[in-house]
């Protein structure tokens, strides 16, 4: 071994040295959550793993992942040449030409990739720099971050073109032979450029080493660990807390080391993608919530604090208010899209729950409407404190049972508190009432039996609270042998879908869009089309993106024969209303109003119906159309009554 | 500092009330029950004073062993243990007997301080409290908005029609309160589990050394009625001179409100 | 054997010591007894005339500077022993704040039973009397059998209805002798001008229907005349119109005055959260379809820049 060499592999150990023991830090703080990683269901995980992970599908849900793609998948290929430059770098008689025919067509591949990573990282800078979209805002460290991390990669795919050029490796390399004819022409390259370039290329590689694990680049090491550990969950369900156990002391997160491990995983392995704060309606209005911000300031928390609660657990301090502050923790509308964008399956919100349970349940302390609500609840099981016993007085004289005059009805209609008290939801439960009669199914209510399904009380973190209603909810079913219900509300649908089983209620639920759009192919509603004007469809997230209900709705305003113009943020992609999470009951103080903003791009299609179906989406988008002075003009309606109105 | 807090269970009063066929009951079929408001913001208040310079809180009720649980929520806002004066369910017992009960209940504990709602919100008899104070011969301030304690002395506001008086008493002393006082905190979820497990004490009339028969009400209901369970909605027609002049006179002559 | 009225005064005889004085003069005459009354202040003099027609016989009158002010421990003892010197039967009070202190510390000490703040009181063979219950929602007949029978009457709930007759005859009495425990250190005056939301008699309130800042004047005109508390919408308190602590509603005050007025506000259920326990409840929207219609007793269909302003005028006149 050259001296050079010896030196080398003097700055290879010593890299690799601080790699694994950055590394193992960080899987020591990781370690510190509750629970265990899971590695059952390794079916799933490798699945998730090789599509999510080595294929990028969900980088490349957006346009730009491409470019992330390519780099990405660029680290491999080019990888097999960075471990022949820095062995070479050692021993200059190394070669991987032992490979065979493989040697110059894995050649020919890092060429390519290697143009192909260098354009992604002109692209990268180009949009951090130029387009500059507001999700890759940060502070200074992190651009400089950035740049370091494109610099780096682009003096490594620089410095591997003048090792190409200089000493060229068989293989179809166009590129490097046409940097050859350029600068060399026919003449030799000086005596040193090869061990330049290669010198550069090697120190680059293990600084890249180095810094990757103390960098946004952590993610190169975690990312795929973290989708592999994804638990599977039940979407739209925040598992009941033991509220039994005697010996819990806690409840919800209060410091760090409440998270479970996959949690704080989750930390370590954001990207700084900002595609969650991009889709984040409190974001988007001008609260100081962002998804993003939310990790990061936690994942700061935790490296900052981690080594000292290695050594003493209890000396981890609270979150609250100084990682995760009130506004930024009672912003949140639980609307869920920071989780469905997050291209490595990160969970900001159920961050933000965990900390909620424990205000609400450990100190009693958030905002003092959403506690006036939930004693209204407490009290008489919907949030207006209207009388429990006036439940069932929409109903009277449409002819619809009780199920305690006639359980033998094919569905329970479960009417949900806005159907039930809501004057204006009680014209769209009434809606629903004569499109069902008129196909002729067979329903009955619960009537003053019926309470709250807790819906609010669970995501403003009053699990307590929640799972009474819950449970009162599913006995009461349970006890009339309820198997199928229509609910007129996403988020009694939600409730009664994904959080009723843990309560023993196994029920077939149908939203009722969804149940129109069955009658409606079955022939059984007929409406008359001639009436429908020009409609977009606003989406309720616990519908759309909770439950992946967006098609049905549209089915039905389409057989109304209303042209449904789609606002951009639509579907899946759509934006919250404002109003979930328990942001209804409480005040928004800060920024511009949600509902404004979505009633903004609801009005630019130009349609003269906004379409819900959702009570809470149905008041706030009637008041965003009213605070924008068109509430002459364009009507807000619910997807039931516009049927009803063309039987 | 040992602080008794008289409370009540009562009915929510956002429920409906129907008269019931006796014509001298409501129905109680489908009725939620609370702690009487008043008494929840004087519960509040006792453990505000609590958590600034300690103090004993036991909390007094007198009723049925449903009344436990009404207890248990203000044992769970921070209250140390109960002393409920349990009643035969069936016998109706007046302000007068109540009092004498709560009284000789208040008389073995000693508190420095007695704190109630300025009243219950079910038959709003707005005068146990004063009577308890008067029986035992303790100075009392009632609908108060403030209290101040310094010295063994309580300084409060005393809301009168228009104005409020500052008050000073010696302690012990009754005082009742008004709502603006404060703001009742939301129990907390390991409090409401500790809650289960403070002491609740149960005596009986006998215990306190009354007959069923001293404590007779003296003031039966003898009909109730609904005054009114629908709003009217009446539109007042005419021109607007005509509408406003009607309405007017409704709400001054027929409703006697204005 | 006597009837006995207690007089409440705050400076001159309230307006409730005579409602109580009327309603204890039909009591008195339906029972077959004389009516005698105390008067316990700084001075009755010069008001003597005010209590001609209630058929008073006798007015035992406490006046002394020290009295000005209630007291328990001062007024409780003396009105006690005037009752027992005259062995009342029946004793009636005003449901004041101070009136139903009195009235509760005075029940105590006789013990005896008391029907505090009824909206009238009759005698049939005993005294009945008709009190709200519940918030108001049931109306119950107490009657009451301990002797003697006290009530608290509400102000403004029987009407002061002098008849011919002379003035009572005023016996003064000396202060008795008592050691005050509890020492008022000072009164004070409620601010005048603004009535506080959740405590006024009647609310006037605002909504979107007003247009804009530039008209909230309109409101506040009405509220004045009707001596009310300003409160508002939420979509007016969102526009930045008003202040969030006028905001009536589900994430605002809850306010059940005995007058609701809404102005230009449609009604929604968060809106209707923070006043429906009014008493009555008045609406006044240029919408004939608005839901707040389903929701009062009376509504004008109108335009609220010329309803609330004649409003306003009428109630003016009528005050006058």
């Amino acid at each position: 071994m050259t001296l050079g060499g010896f030196i080398l592999f003097a700055l290879f150990v010593l890299a690799h040295l601080v790699f694994v023991l950055r590394v193992m830090n960080v899987v020591q703080w990781v370690h510190l959550g509750q629970g265990e990683l899971q590695w059952g269901d390794a079916r799933r995980r490798a699945r998730d793993l090789l599509v999510k992970g080595f294929g990028q599908s969900l980088v490349l849900r957006k346009p730009s992942g491409i470019f992330h793609a390519l780099i990405f998948w660029g680290f491999f290929v080019l990888t097999v040449g960075t471990i022949e430059g820095l062995i070479k770098g050692m021993l200059p008689a190394f070669s991987l030409s032992f490979l065979g025919p493989l040697y110059p067509a894995l050649n020919t591949l890092q060429e390519i990739f290697a143009v192909l990573v260098m354009v992604s990282l002109a692209a990268a800078l180009y949009r951090r720099f130029v387009i500059r979209p507001k999700r890759l805002e940060g502070p200074l460290s992190h651009q400089l971050d950035a740049v370091v991390i494109i610099g780096l990669i682009a003096l490594l795919i620089t410095a591997y073109f003048g090792m190409e050029v200089v000493e060229p490796r068989p293989g179809f390399t166009p590129v490097a032979d046409a940097l050859r004819a350029l600068t060399l022409g026919d003449g030799e390259a000086p005596g040193m450029a090869y061990a330049a370039f290669s010198w550069t290329h090697n120190l680059v590689v293990l600084a890249f080493l180095m810094y990757i694990p103390f960098s946004k680049h952590l993610h190169v090491i975690t990312a795929l660990p973290n989708l592999f550990f994804r638990e599977e969950r039940v979407r739209g369900r925040i598992n009941r807390l033991n509220l039994e156990d005697e010996n819990s002391e806690s409840f919800g997160v209060v410091r760090i080391t409440d998270y479970t491990k996959k949690e704080l995983l989750d930390l370590a392995a954001c990207t700084e993608c900002g595609r969650c704060q991009e889709a984040c309606p409190a974001y988007n209005t001008g609260k100081p919530l962002s998804p993003k911000k939310v990790v990061l300031d936690l994942k700061e928390h935790l490296f900052e604090h981690g080594p000292r609660i290695a050594r003493d657990p209890a000396s981890a301090p609270p979150l609250f208010p100084d990682v995760i502050s009130a506004d930024v923790l009672w912003s949140c509308t639980t609307c869920f899209a920071c989780e469905e964008v997050c291209p490595v399956e990160i969970q900001p919100m159920s961050k933000l729950l965990g900390i909620r349970q424990a205000q609400v349940l450990m100190e009693g302390e958030f905002p003092e409407e959403a506690q006036n609500t939930l004693r209204n609840v407490e009290g008489q099981s919907n949030p207006w404190n209207l009388p429990q016993q006036e439940r069932g007085h929409w109903a009277e004289g449409l002819g619809i049972p009780t199920l305690a005059e006639n359980a033998e009805v094919e569905y329970l209609f479960f009417t949900g508190c806005a159907g039930a008290y809501d004057q204006r939801y009680v014209k769209v439960a009434q809606a629903l009432t004569k499109l069902l009669q008129h196909a002729g199914v067979s329903f009955g209510i619960l009537g003053n039996e019926e309470c709250c399904t807790g819906d609010a009380a669970k995501r403003i973190g009053n699990d307590y609270l929640a799972q009474e209603l819950a449970q009162t909810n599913v006995d009461t079913m349970n006890g009339y042998g309820v198997r199928k219900v229509i609910t007129a509300c996403p988020h009694c649908f939600n409730a009664i879908k994904n959080e009723f089983p843990q309560y023993g209620g196994e029920f077939e639920v149908m939203h009722h869009t969804e149940l129109i759009a069955d009658l409606i192919r079955l022939g059984k509603l007929k409406p008359d089309t001639a009436k429908a004007g020009t409609t977009t469809y606003h989406d309720s997230c616990y519908l759309a993106r909770y439950n992946g209900v967006d098609a049905a709705p549209r089915e039905a305003l389409a057989a109304a024969g209303a042209s449904v113009t789609e606002m951009p943020r639509h579907g899946k992609d759509g934006f919250c209303c404002g109003a979930g999470g328990g942001r209804m009951w409480m005040e928004e103080r800060i920024g511009t109003n949600v509902n404004q903003n979505r009633a903004q791009e609801a009005l630019a299609t130009g349609a003269d119906t906004i379409a819900t179906a959702c009570p809470f989406c149905l008041t706030m988008m009637t008041d965003g159309v009213s605070k924008e002075g068109r509430a002459d003009t364009v009507q807000v309606r619910d997807v039931a009554e516009i049927l009803a109105d063309l039987l | 500092m040992k602080i008794a807090v008289l409370v009540k269970r009562v009915p929510d009063t956002a429920s409906v009330f129907k008269v019931a066929p006796d014509e001298k009951s409501v129905v109680t079929d489908g009725l939620k029950y609370i702690i009487s408001p008043y008494d929840e913001h004087a519960a509040e208040e006792a453990i505000k004073i609590q958590e600034a310079g300690g103090a004993e809180i036991v909390v007094i009720s007198l009723g049925g062993d449903d009344c436990q649980e009404t207890m248990r929520t203000v044992m769970a806002m921070g209250a140390d243990r109960g002393v409920l004066v349990s009643v035969p369910a069936g016998l109706s017992i007046g302000a007068h007997g109540v009092a004498q009960a709560l009284a000789a209940a208040v008389k073995r504990e000693a508190p420095d301080l007695v704190l109630a709602g300025k009243q219950a919100v079910d038959d709003d008899a707005s005068q146990v409290p004063e009577r308890v104070a008067e029986l035992l011969d303790l100075p009392h301030a009632s609908v108060v908005s403030k209290l101040e304690l310094a010295d063994g002395k309580a300084l409060v506001d005393r809301e009168i029609e228009g104005g409020k008086y500052r008050i000073e008493l010696p302690l012990p002393a009754v005082v009742t309160i008004e709502k603006g006082i404060n703001t009742p905190r939301y129990p907390k979820l390991p409090n409401i589990m500790k809650a289960k497990k403070k002491p609740l004490d149960t005596v009986t009339l006998e215990d306190l050394g009354l007959s069923a028969d001293a404590v007779k009400n003296q003031a039966e209901v003898t009909k109730v009625a609904s005054p009114r369970t629908d709003r009217r909605n009446q539109i007042v027609g005419g021109d607007t001179a005509d509408a406003v002049k009607e309405v007017v006179r409704l709400l001054r002559d027929e409703e006697k409100a204005l | 054997m006597s009837v006995l009225v207690l007089l409440e005064q705050r400076g001159e005889l309230k307006p409730c010591a005579l409602e109580a004085a009327s309603a204890a003069r039909d009591i008195a005459a339906a029972a077959g007894m004389p009516l005698n009354a105390v008067y316990i202040g700084q001075s009755l003099e010069g008001q003597e005339g005010k209590l001609a027609g209630y058929g008073i016989a006798k007015v035992y009158a406490y006046e002394h500077a020290s009295l000005s002010h209630y007291s328990n421990d001062a007024y409780v003892p003396i009105v006690r022993d005037v009752a027992r010197e005259l062995d009342a039967k029946v004793i009636i009070g005003s449901a004041t704040a101070l009136g139903k202190e009195l009235c509760a510390s005075v029940a105590a000490r006789l013990g005896v039973e008391l029907a505090q703040d009824a909206i009238g009181a009759a005698w049939a063979g005993g005294l009945v009397a008709k009190k709200p219950l519940y918030a108001g929602k049931v109306l119950a007949d107490v009657t009451i059998q301990s002797v003697p029978a006290m009530v608290s009457l509400r102000p403004n709930s029987v009407q002061a209805a002098p008849q011919d007759g002379p003035a009572p005859e005023i016996e003064k009495r000396a202060m008795p002798e008592v050691s005050l425990r509890s020492v008022l250190k000072e009164t004070a005056e409620a601010t005048a001008g603004k009535v506080e939301l959740t405590e006024a008699k009647i609310v006037v309130s605002g909504g979107r229907g007003v247009g804009g800042p530039e008209n909230w004047h309109i409101i506040e005109n009405l509220a004045e005349a009707m001596g009310a508390a300003v409160g508002a919408s939420r979509a007016v308190v969102d526009a930045g119109w008003v202040h969030h602590a006028l905001q009536v509603g589900q994430t605002g005050k809850v306010v059940s005055p005995d007058i609701y007025v809404a102005c230009g506000i449609s009604g929604a259920i968060q809106h209707q959260a923070g006043m429906r326990t009014s008493k009555i409840i008045v609406a006044i929207n240029k919408d004939p379809n608005a839901n707040i219609f389903k929701l009062c007793d009376y509504g004008i269909v109108g335009d609220l820049f010329e309803v609330c302003p004649a409003l306003a005028e009428e109630v003016r006149k009528v005050r006058a």
